[in-house]
């Protein structure tokens, strides 16, 4: 609104005449870098001159006149003269939604305004709102429809992104992540820097040219060229340290004891733990195994090049300790993309990306108490971390490890060495065709090498064991398009079509040996004990596929894409391999319209609809088969005291598996108002999936406890806003807002053979995912004595609703009890700017899900086999103090730590304060006195602050009871250009 | 033109078979019914499997939930380790269907009997002679009946599967009584019965099921199934074919494996290289409590063993009080005293990977049997088939006075003594809870063994609930057991 306004004075303030000057100025985008080619008018004059190539201008105006600042892809500046600024600065704003960019759509680009379907750009400027994590987890936030989760918190986990909901049971909801027109698996090991462009396709039309793979949205990432022209040197450093989020409230060793004692039970305090207790100490066992982490990530890029070739030279070191002791990350990208036109009617190109990564990982095992973090939160804490000789302590319950001796000993090390690289031909043997051969694959080698110390505890072999797994992947792909423009008067059509085919091969090995040299470790298993169990794993699978493409464009005002793709994929049954996907749309520029082309305020409407269908193979191979499994525990046996090979149906054939389809609807209303200071995108869908590929649950007595099928069916459906706004515009202080928010539902419509439930966690008329448990009513008390009988509980117990009031507590008396996945989530944010200081605050949110907080049922009940919570010592009940809060400690106790209940539910909404960051740019005259076009220093504080109701370590984690534990990161940086 | 036609269609042809051949992936790590089943030695290992599943359901890396369910909730084994919910429901009689011993012990029933299935449908071209087949059917029909045994007894009536297809449209199999369980299991022991050899002559097929095996398993499964005179039939055939080894020790000796002395039938095991393998996880269970260094020094996890109500039952004379029990281990006092029989001097010191058979059916066992059938059908025995004799064997053993006529036991008291008896000698070898159901005892003896423990046992707790899972998964089950 105050932007309305000041749009309006400075329309209407009468404009006195006072006495020409001449005004020099340079113009400079939001990174301080000169923009030549600006067109700067008097306004409301025909006087204007252009910004030369440093970006400098100057012209000749009045007191009172104002400036008109414009160029292609920013926002129009306007700037009064005052008596006082014959030297100005002018910083541009940055268009988010300029029309004529080139947007990627998969084998082709098209201009923004030319697009029919519903392609969301990421603006690489909101990727530098996460400094620490990888490439998935800086698309939080930024983009309506993609929901994005750091559900890992270790170093170098990637995010998990949903576009548009959930659609797929069993066969993955990733994603189809395509860099440079390669699908690799995730985004772990892209550097940002390197990234010049991602597009989201999220509707059916704008998907469906990746057909097959398309049905859970696909991610295009475009990387950077090299410019012609000056060569450019961008130089990164950024360092912090993190420290760790939502530390839990344990029990001191003192309360520990005194629980213990009070419920009577047996326990056999050991001499240590007497020793810990009389000195009045206590062992934080979760200090003990975390520490401050650091985080360093420096960056290199070198490009340029000339008319005919331009080269992309990127470097990128990543390396991160952890929160937790022992765990880190790190990680070398090396990038070189080259672009050459050969002659006129041939150009070519290269993309090559090597990775070597490194990561030290936690035990991930999750609740079986050797779990790095579990082990730590539920050890007891009269327990010593070491024996007073110096070995650790090892009298732990239930036989777990010392945690500290998990940190310390645990050499669980994943090495990664990736390669993915294609070139690309292009012929144009007439005018508007072009011919193009893209080839290019993927090799990716794993090695993990695991050493368990004996020292670890009693869990583990007393002589070391140790483990090795090596595992190589070879992916090659051609593909190969023909795309020809033609124009006529008001009618443009462009019509491509290509073909292509693709193969994955895996294989691995797996060595296991006990009684090893602890010094030579996995590095030279020759001279173990004993050896096995040994195995290996091969398998393939191959995709072909041919697609077509018309697009029509009527006037720029009428535009029409029509996409057809056909897949085979060997995973599928012989009959059922292959499948067409096609989509259309439709979109109508209602801005370029003559009743509307005059209206000023009005830059950009469009209006766009589309229809398609979209496919999902994301299946394990060979799953149409039965298979026969050779050899292993329980399928093997022994005869005459000589082991025998068994073979057993491991799996049933489904000679009809075949695609998992959805359909998809799509209305969106793209708009630019004000100069395109007021842009943004609303978009509603509806998402049709059918054919699930489920493993639908067999009954037991057949053998086989499920069965891959295609059926059900599944809808989505939501709302998407998106809206960037340019808040204040002025000389010297710029304000813009960026903010975006997503509906989701998510609901099964069919099963299969007319059933409402499968196993009682999937039902008709619900989402995915959706609680269906006991309904905890608080606990019974000592005035409830006689009905809690009824049901053979006693006061202290765990109250448990009798839905169907049949004096039994069964499975007839559960109830929904919310859904796992947020309905609604988004990000905002704020960047303001002025003089060389920038200041931006971004924050994400996601709401109206439940988390099973499960780690709630080891702290907050009568757990003998560790530590539980301060606030069960403070709240649970007891005779003398009745609570109806958490049960009494007593064994035996009913549902007492919530299992099948929905007690550990908690509410699931969050704000999170992600990112808080201050730049400052150095003047122009400092960084021309070392030939830098720009160097920035920043500092942001990461994760600052997160409001919300769940009380375990991270609102995002996965896994609740054994997380890696969210951080606050305190970072610092500089970046230069030459 | 017509040429050009042809051109295409044959260009095409040769594409779409190219595609085809580029989509065609045959699994590389498993075989598939086209590749396999091709020789008689495929169907040996499909029988093998069979067998495999067995370890499942007593002694091996799944057994857990066999033993719980076997040994838990009843007199002489509780579990120590009551933090785990899943232990302390079991003991404390306040389970649900939900819990996931019942589901992980049916399913593995049930994956056993498909294996069985496929060997008993062997189609008519399979490579195999007669006579072999004969032979790997009447095997796979007695492995059917164990695991039947132990669903029926668990859970009651349970739907029934005796066929290797797999048609999806008719795959929902209702309950059936526990009567049509029992004909089936019944049957399929008879019959291998017939067939089954009483010894394999050779070394490397020990541990095959043989005909005394059969009949053996015949006669527990008549006595469970309240049909005393039929399993009076059945043990006779075994009576006086097996002998008792004058040393306890030597039952689980793993020296003497397949000795057929006194086991009739032992599930198979053996110290593999690395856990999870052959190796079973006896020792790993049931080894004295609370050694430093645990299961890596030859103790046990301590999660469960006998109860004290079990070792104060014994008299002192009896010599199994001595032999079975460990009531200090290395300084270390055991109270309860834990349970000594499955011993394993090399491999003990393993986790979960020792080389002790599983007895499942031994001489002692047959002879108690016998005498509670001849108590029960009042059959007087002559000579070697008196139920004096058969309780006496065991009894001096023991270096226990004989019981003899002059005692004056009415049937009932001697039913008790044989009940008694049975506990002293067959104690933690999965056979307790199922011995005080059939003696309409369990209840009693629950809350004899733990007054103070505020045991909910109900009647209707002589059965499990089928697993609540199961039910969700098959909706031909419409009612669980009555209570559940």
């Amino acid at each position: 609104m105050k932007k309305i306004l000041l749009l309006i004075v400075a329309v209407f303030i009468p404009v006195a005449i006072f006495a020409q000057q001449r005004i020099q100025g340079i113009v400079l985008d939001e990174n301080q870098e000169p923009l030549a080619g600006v067109t700067v008018v008097i306004k409301g004059t025909a006087t204007g001159t252009v910004t030369d190539v440093d970006g400098r201008f100057s012209i000749d105006a009045k007191e009172g006149q104002s400036l008109e600042i414009s160029c292609m892809g920013m926002i129009t500046k306007t700037l009064p003269i005052t008596g006082k600024s014959p030297k100005v600065t002018v910083r541009m704003v940055t268009d988010s939604y300029y029309l004529d960019n080139a947007i990627a759509i998969g084998y082709g680009t098209a201009k923004k305004s030319d697009l029919t379907g519903a392609v969301a750009s990421v603006q690489t400027e909101n990727l530098k709102n996460t400094k620490i994590g990888m490439v998935s987890s800086a698309l939080q936030g930024s983009v309506a429809g993609v929901q994005v989760t750091q559900g890992n918190m270790k170093p170098g986990a990637d995010a998990g992104i949903l576009i548009r909901g959930a659609s797929s049971i069993n066969a993955g909801t990733t994603p189809l992540f395509i860099v440079d027109g390669v699908p690799v698996d995730g985004l772990q090991d892209m550097s940002s820097s390197d990234i010049q462009s991602i597009e989201i396709l999220k509707d059916a039309s704008s998907a469906s040219i990746y057909g097959s793979r398309g049905s859970n949205g696909v991610v295009l990432i475009t990387t950077k060229k090299g410019t012609a022209g000056k060569a450019r040197i961008s130089l990164n450093a950024t360092a912090g340290v993190q420290t760790m989020m939502n530390k839990q409230d344990m029990m001191t060793a003192q309360q520990y004891y005194d629980l213990i004692e009070t419920t009577g039970q047996s326990y056999n305090w050991t001499s240590a733990e007497l020793r810990l207790l009389s000195r009045g100490e206590s062992t934080d066992w979760q200090d003990a195994v975390t520490q401050n982490g650091s985080f360093q990530n420096y960056n290199l890029s070198v490009s340029g090049g000339s008319d005919k070739m331009t080269h992309y030279l990127g470097l990128d070191w990543y390396d991160q300790k952890g929160i937790i002791r022992n765990s880190s990350f790190n990680k070398l990208t090396v990038r070189y993309n080259m672009d050459s036109q050969l002659a006129d009617w041939l150009r070519m190109g290269v993309r090559v990306n090597f990775i070597e990564s490194r990561l030290m990982n936690i035990n991930e095992e999750s609740d079986s108490g050797y779990g790095t973090l579990f082990s730590a939160i539920s050890s007891q804490p009269t327990a010593p971390i070491y024996n007073a000789d110096g070995s650790y302590f090892d009298g732990f319950l239930n036989t777990k490890a010392n945690p500290v001796a998990i940190v310390d000993l645990l050499d669980k090390g994943t090495k990664k060495t990736r390669g993915v690289g294609s070139f690309y031909l292009e012929f144009e043997p007439v005018r508007n065709l072009r011919i193009r051969t893209d080839n290019g694959g993927e090799v990716v080698f794993f090695k993990i090498n695991e050493f368990e110390d004996g020292r670890m505890g009693q869990h583990y072999d007393p002589d070391g064991h140790a483990r090795i797994t090596a595992s190589k992947k070879i992916y090659w792909q051609t593909e190969n398009t023909i795309t020809y423009d033609f124009a006529k008067d008001r009618h443009m059509f462009t019509v491509m079509g290509g073909f292509s085919a693709s193969r994955t091969a895996y294989e691995d090995v797996v060595a296991d040996v006990k009684g090893i040299d602890p010094i030579l470790r996995y590095n030279s298993i020759y001279g173990a004990e004993t050896h096995g169990p040994n195995s290996s794993y091969a398998s393939a699978s191959t995709l072909v596929s041919f697609y077509g493409r018309a697009t029509y464009n009527y006037d720029e005002r009428y535009l029409l894409t029509v996409t057809m793709r056909g897949d085979g994929s060997s995973k599928f049954a012989p009959g059922h391999r292959w499948s067409f996907f096609p989509s259309a749309a439709f979109a109508w520029r209602i801005s370029e319209e003559k009743f509307l082309k005059s209206v000023p305020q009005v830059n950009n409407l469009k209006l766009r609809l589309s229809a398609g269908r979209l496919g999902n193979q994301n299946i394990g191979d060979y799953a149409y088969t039965a298979q026969v499994t050779q050899g292993g525990q329980a399928i093997s046996y022994v005869f005459g005291n000589n082991l025998a090979t068994g073979a057993a149906y491991s799996s049933i054939s489904n000679p009809e598996l075949t695609w998992e389809k959805s359909t998809q609807f799509d209305l969106g209303i793209d708009f630019g108002f004000f100069g395109n200071r007021i842009a943004g995108t609303v978009d509603a869908y509806y998402k049709r999936t059918t054919d699930l590929l489920w493993t639908v649950p067999l009954p037991y007595e057949s053998g086989y406890t499920s069965s891959l099928t295609n059926v059900g069916k599944l809808d989505n459906k939501g709302i998407e806003f998106s809206l960037n706004t340019v808040n204040l515009n002025l000389k010297n202080f710029e304000w813009v807002t960026s903010f975006n928010i997503s509906y989701n539902r998510n609901e099964i419509v069919e099963l299969y053979d007319g059933k409402q439930d499968v196993n009682k966690s999937l039902f008709v008329g619900h989402s995915i995912g959706e609680y269906y448990t006991l309904k905890s009513d608080g606990i019974w008390q000592l005035d409830e004595a006689d009905e809690a009988a009824v049901y053979g509980a006693v006061p202290g117990d765990r109250k448990i609703m009798d839905l169907d009031g049949n004096d039994i507590i069964n499975g007839d008396d559960r109830d929904f009890a919310g859904q796992s996945t947020p309905t609604w989530y988004g990000g905002f944010g704020n960047t303001f700017r002025f003089f060389g200081i920038d200041v931006t605050v971004f924050m994400n949110f996601a709401g109206g899900h439940k988390i099973n907080n499960s780690l709630l049922r080891y702290l907050n009940s009568y757990n003998v086999w560790g530590n539980m919570s301060k606030d069960y010592y403070n709240n649970y009940w007891r005779v003398d103090r009745p609570s109806n809060k958490y049960p009494a400690p007593r064994v035996g106790s009913a549902y007492s730590n919530g299992d099948g209940t929905d007690a550990n539910l908690e509410d699931g909404k969050y704000l999170r304060i992600k990112n808080v960051e201050i730049g400052y740019t150095l003047p122009k005259r400092w960084t021309d006195a070392i030939r830098s076009s720009s160097i920035r220093l920043f500092f942001s504080i990461q994760n600052l602050a997160t409001l919300t109701r769940y009380t375990g370590y991270d609102v995002e984690a996965w896994d609740q009871t054994n997380p890696y534990p969210g951080s606050r990161s305190y970072i610092g940086g500089i970046s230069i250009n030459f | 033109m017509r040429r050009f036609i042809y051109f295409v269609a044959v260009a095409v042809m040769l594409l779409v078979q190219g595609c085809e051949d580029f989509l065609t992936e045959i699994p590389k790590s498993s075989l598939t019914p086209e590749n396999s089943f091709k020789t008689t030695d495929d169907w040996n290992k499909t029988l093998t499997a069979a067998y495999g599943a067995m370890q499942n359901i007593t002694a091996g890396f799944a057994a857990k939930y066999a033993i719980t369910l076997g040994e838990f909730g009843t007199d002489e084994v509780q579990p120590f380790d009551l933090g785990w919910a899943a232990y302390a429901q079991l003991h404390y009689y306040t389970f649900s269907a939900d819990h996931e011993f019942f589901s992980n012990h049916y399913i593995n029933c049930y994956d056993g009997i498909k294996r069985c299935n496929t060997v008993i449908d062997m189609p008519s071209t399979a490579p195999v002679d007669p006579a072999s087949k004969e032979l790997m059917v009447a095997q796979a029909r007695f492995l059917r009946a164990l695991l039947y045994f132990d669903l029926v007894r668990m859970y009651g009536g349970v739907p029934l599967w005796t066929s290797a297809s797999v048609d999806k449209e008719q795959i929902m199999h209702p309950r059936s009584s526990a009567d049509a369980v029992y004909e089936v299991i019944v049957a399929d022991l008879s019959a291998a019965s017939q067939i089954l050899p009483t010894t394999w002559p050779n070394a490397e097929d020990k541990g095959r099921a043989t005909n005394y095996a059969a009949y053996a398993v015949l006669g527990r499964v008549y006595l469970q199934w309240g049909r005393p005179a039929d399993a009076l039939t059945a043990l006779k055939n075994v009576y006086g074919k097996f002998h008792l080894y004058d040393n306890y020790a030597d039952i689980w000796l793993p020296a003497n494996k397949n000795a057929e002395y006194e086991n009739i039938f032992e599930i198979q095991f053996k110290h593999s290289g690395a856990w999870g393998e052959e190796g079973s996880l006896q020792h790993s269970y049931w080894g004295p409590r609370n050694i430093p260094g645990a299961t890596t020094a030859f103790g046990g996890w301590g999660g469960f063993g006998p109860s004290q109500y079990l070792y104060d039952s014994y008299e002192d004379a009896d010599r199994r009080k001595e032999a079975f029990f460990w009531t200090e281990y290395q300084g270390i006092p055991q109270t309860p005293p834990s349970i000594r029989k499955f011993w394993d001097a090399n491999y003990g010191n393993e986790i979960e990977n020792d080389d002790l058979n599983f007895i499942y059916i031994r001489y002692a066992d047959v002879l108690l049997m016998l005498a509670e059938a001849l108590n029960a059908t009042g059959d007087a025995g002559q000579g070697e088939y008196d139920k004096y004799d058969c309780i006496n064997q065991v009894r001096e053993r023991a270096g226990l006075p004989d019981i003899t006529p002059e005692d004056n036991l009415s049937e009932e008291e001697f039913a008790d003594i044989i009940l008694e008896e049975r506990l002293h000698e067959l104690c933690c070898e999965h056979l307790r809870r199922f011995d005080l159901i059939r003696a309409g005892k369990l209840i009693d003896q629950v809350k004899a063994a733990y007054p103070n423990d505020g045991i909910n046992i109900q009647p209707h707790h002589v059965l499990y609930p089928i697993p609540q899972s199961a039910m969700d998964a098959n909706e031909a089950i419409t009612e669980n057991n009555p209570g559940y």
